[in-house]
Order: structure tokens, then sequence, then C-alpha cells
């Protein structure tokens, strides 16, 4: 046998990270950036925004509800396929973009094409693959792809407005086209791998090795509740739990970023300090969810994920309780920095209990129950504000449920169900 | 106003009214021009892939096969 001899010092599973940290960057930033060609596309269309946000929300459904299904296929085909056929797809949906004439071109573009191929190339996807590049370091892991999201948001949508206003938005729908053909096609490509065992070595670059039957000695450590046939998840409280308190998640991140702007209005605020203090709340997404990435890798997780919605708990007790600028900035910094915390403690947690076998549909599952939480929140809000006159209802209802989100999640038995505090049953294949 | 404005941090379209007002602010602190501000964020956005393939190649050349035979 030809054997490579491993002289690197870096695992490979970092390089990995940094291509799925890529994928998300551009393509949910990319994404993210749709609220910038709203005010051209209408006003060269005269539509009004009720009918542009059709497309919007058809895309969010679509892209909500596919994720399982998604899921499913990246559990049966693998992700490195997935993931190349959904930025294909994705780019030449950005080039379409660019010919758009009428709204149901963008509504079957955007809305439908876009949003599930958009599942394939999801967090979801790529940190399914990462789950198996990582399993002690696997929360930070994680984390750095998922902090690609907001960081993408953060360069793109700015890169979209500017180039918007210098020339147009149909020449910026393509050149975000080209940018993901160009540059994260070849990445994924050239970059995505499997599993660790392709290349001879083992999870978290431990000792490499590889054996005949392919089977590295981390595999030989079960998940307590890996099953052949993924619905049997749903016998177990685990499941319920993370899926109960990603749903409240969901819920509150979508209910501010919804209503955010009215709210504003309401409250006062003016235009420039409202803007920065959900710039601020933006940036500190990418600090909240290193953070949680790194403690999450050395203390319990379900802990700090209860710690996380406690958090986010005070943030809108201190938005309903103190008022005016005082209270908005304290909501911004404490919520910012928990906003996407609980995406790497979730998703570890989910691979932890319930192995890789079914990673993929176990994690659509878990983060349909998010955009649930999301959908449902923004016609709640919206309700209750047109029926009481404000929106401290809403927060308080989000308030509430943060903290019994937290109570869910503190009440996780991952000493039990966890891979992590499991005796391995052999080391080496 | 409905799902358009979602911007929940798995990617959704975001609310145009608060992208403008946070552009506005942007503009205010930043103050670059939209072409200067368009190089500078496209060569950001193309480091990154080039950064991740230049480690990835630095890989490959670090574990090329030996040709030791076993």
């Amino acid at each position: 046998m030809n054997e490579a001899k491993i002289r690197a010092g870096l695992y490979y599973g970092w390089i990995i990270v940094g291509a799925s940290f890529f994928i998300s960057f551009l393509t949910v930033g990319g994404r993210n950036g749709f609220g910038v060609f709203v005010i051209p596309m209408s006003g060269e269309f005269g539509w009004d925004r009720g009918t542009i946000s059709l497309a919007a929300s058809i895309g969010f459904l679509l892209n909500g509800l596919s994720q399982p299904f998604i899921g499913r296929l990246y559990d049966r085909i693998g992700g490195r396929k997935l993931i190349l056929v959904s930025l294909v797809t994705i780019g030449i949906s950005n080039l379409l973009l660019a010919a758009t004439n009428h709204i149901v071109f963008l509504i079957i573009v955007f809305g439908v094409v876009m949003a599930i191929a958009m599942s394939g190339g999801s967090i979801n996807t790529t940190v399914s693959i990462i789950s198996k590049w990582f399993q002690r370091k696997r929360a930070l892991a994680v984390a750095i792809v998922a902090a690609g999201a907001p960081m993408g948001g953060l360069v793109l949508v700015p890169m979209a407005s500017y180039l918007i206003e210098l020339a147009g938005w149909r020449t910026t729908w393509a050149v975000l086209g080209v940018m993901v053909l160009a540059l994260s096609v070849p990445l994924a490509y050239f970059v995505m791998r499997e599993r660790p065992e392709e290349m001879g070595l083992m999870p978290d670059g431990d000792a490499a090795q590889s054996s005949e039957d392919g089977k590295s000695g981390i595999e030989s450590r079960r998940a307590p509740l890996e099953s052949d046939r993924w619905f049997t998840c749903f016998g177990s409280f685990p499941m319920w739990q993370l899926s109960g308190a990603y749903f409240v998640c969901g819920f509150t991140t979508a209910l501010i970023s919804a209503h955010f702007v009215p709210f504003a209005i309401e409250e006062g605020y003016s235009q420039s300090m409202a803007a920065s203090a959900f710039g601020v709340m933006s940036g500190l997404n990418v600090v909240g969810v290193m953070v949680a990435g790194a403690l999450g890798d050395k203390f319990n997780r379900k802990n700090l994920l209860a710690v996380v919605y406690f958090l986010r708990g005070c943030a809108y007790v201190t938005l309903l309780v103190v008022p005016g600028l005082l209270g908005l900035w304290s909501f911004s910094l404490v919520a910012g920095f928990s906003w996407i915390a609980t995406v790497p403690l979730t998703t570890a947690l989910t691979a932890d209990v319930y192995g890789l076998r079914n990673i993929g549909i176990l994690g659509g599952i878990v983060f349909t129950a998010h955009q649930i939480g999301g959908a449902l929140s923004i016609q709640l809000a919206g309700v209750l504000r047109d029926v009481t006159g404000t929106y401290d209802s809403a927060l308080v209802i989000a308030a509430v449920l943060l903290m019994l989100a937290s109570l869910v999640s503190f009440s996780i038995r991952e000493k039990k169900y966890s891979v992590r505090y499991q005796e391995p049953a052999t080391q080496g294949a | 106003m409905g799902f358009l404005s979602v911007a929940i941090h798995h990617g959704e379209a975001a609310d145009p009214d608060l992208m403008e007002w946070i552009m506005h602010r942007v503009d205010s602190l930043v103050g670059l021009g939209p072409a200067a501000a368009v190089i500078v964020l496209v060569a950001i956005i193309v480091l990154i892939p080039v950064g991740v393939l230049g480690l990835y190649a630095l890989h490959r050349r670090k574990t090329e096969p030996t040709g030791d035979n076993s």
C-alpha cells in the first residue's frame, strides 16, 4: 500500500472548516442582501412591498420545510455532492435574477429554486460534515462555520448596496452569481471531504491512523441514542428538548428582526441610533458564537445553552423594564451576544446524543422547529401589536419562552445521553 | 411586512427599511465612496477562499505520497 506520510501540522479538518465558513459567508450573506434589492426592483417594476415580499415569504417557508428532506438526501448521498449541486444552483439562480422581468420569475427563482438550493448549501449541511471531522472540538468548529453567516451579512449586504448604487441591481445579482460560481464552487470541489477516515485521519486530528476496514476508534464510541432509523429520535426526550428550545430561538430572533423598525419608531428612537444598536448587535453575534463554541468544548454544553437562553431572556426583560436608550443598548449588547450562540451548542448536542448516522435529517428537523418558531412569532407579534397597540405583550411572551427554553435546556441529561461522556468500547478498529 | 423582514440567523432576506437605516449609518461612519467601498469589500471576499485554497495546497504538498511501499 502506498501510504501518505502526514507531516502537515494543520489538521485537515480546519481547512474544511475554512471552506464551510466561506460557503456560509457567501450564500447566507448574499441571501441576506435581498433587502437592498427590494427598493430598486420595486421602483423599476412598480411592485409594492407586499408583492415583492411574496418571493421572500415563499422562500422562507420552503427553506425551512425542505431542511429535513435535504437532510435525508445528505444522509444518503453525502455532503460534498449536495453542497456542490446546491452552490451551482445558487450561482445560476443569482445570474438568472439579473434577468428578472416579472414577479412570477422572481418568485420561482428566488422563492423556490434558490430557497431549496440554500437548504443544500446551508449551515445544517456543512456542520453535518464538520461534526464528522470533530468530536472534542466540535462546538468550536461549528461556531466558526456559523460565524460565517453574520460575517457574510456584514460584508455582502453593504457590498451589494454600494454596487447597486454604482452599477444597478441587475449587475449586482450577476456579480453575486459569479462570486458563488467562481469562488465557492472550486473551494467546495477541491477542499470538501466527507469524513477524516477518507484521508487516513481521525476526528480532531488525533493520532493519524487508518485501518483496513476504514473504521477508526472514534466510530466505535457510539452515541447512546444513535439508531439506524432516524424517526426513533422522536421517542426520546433530547430531540423534543433541543427542538423545543430551538423553536424559541427562532421565535425570539425573528420577532426582533421583523419588528425592529416599527418598534424603534414607536419607542421614539432616532433612525441613526436604532441602526447603530442593530449593527452592534449583529457584530456581537460573531463574538458570542465564537465564545459559545470555545466554551462548549470545555464545559457541559446543555448548561451553556441554558445560560445563552437565560441571557437572551434577560435582554428581553431589559427591553421591557428599562426605558429609553439604556434599555435599547442593554438589549443590543446582551441579545447580540446570545443571538447565534445557540447554533454550535444545539448542533453539537444533537450530534453528541444521536450520532452521525442520521445527522442530516435530525439537524434538519431541529432547524425546521426553529423556522416554525420564527414564522409564528412574526405573525403573532403583528397581531398582538394591532390588538393591544404596543409590542409589550409580544416581548413578554418572548421573555417567558426564553426562560422556559433555558430550563428545558438545563434539564437535558447530557451525561447520560451524550457520546462525550461515554467510555469508548475499543480504540482502533 | 411579513416574512420579508426576517433576518434570522440562518439567512433570510432582511428588512429593506432597516437595511437603508444601517447603510446611512455606515456611510456616515466610514465615509468611503461606493467605488472604494466595493473594492475593499470585494477584496475581503476574495481573500477568504484564496487563503483557504492556499492552506489546501500547502497541506497537499506536505502530505504527498513518499513512495514507501508497505
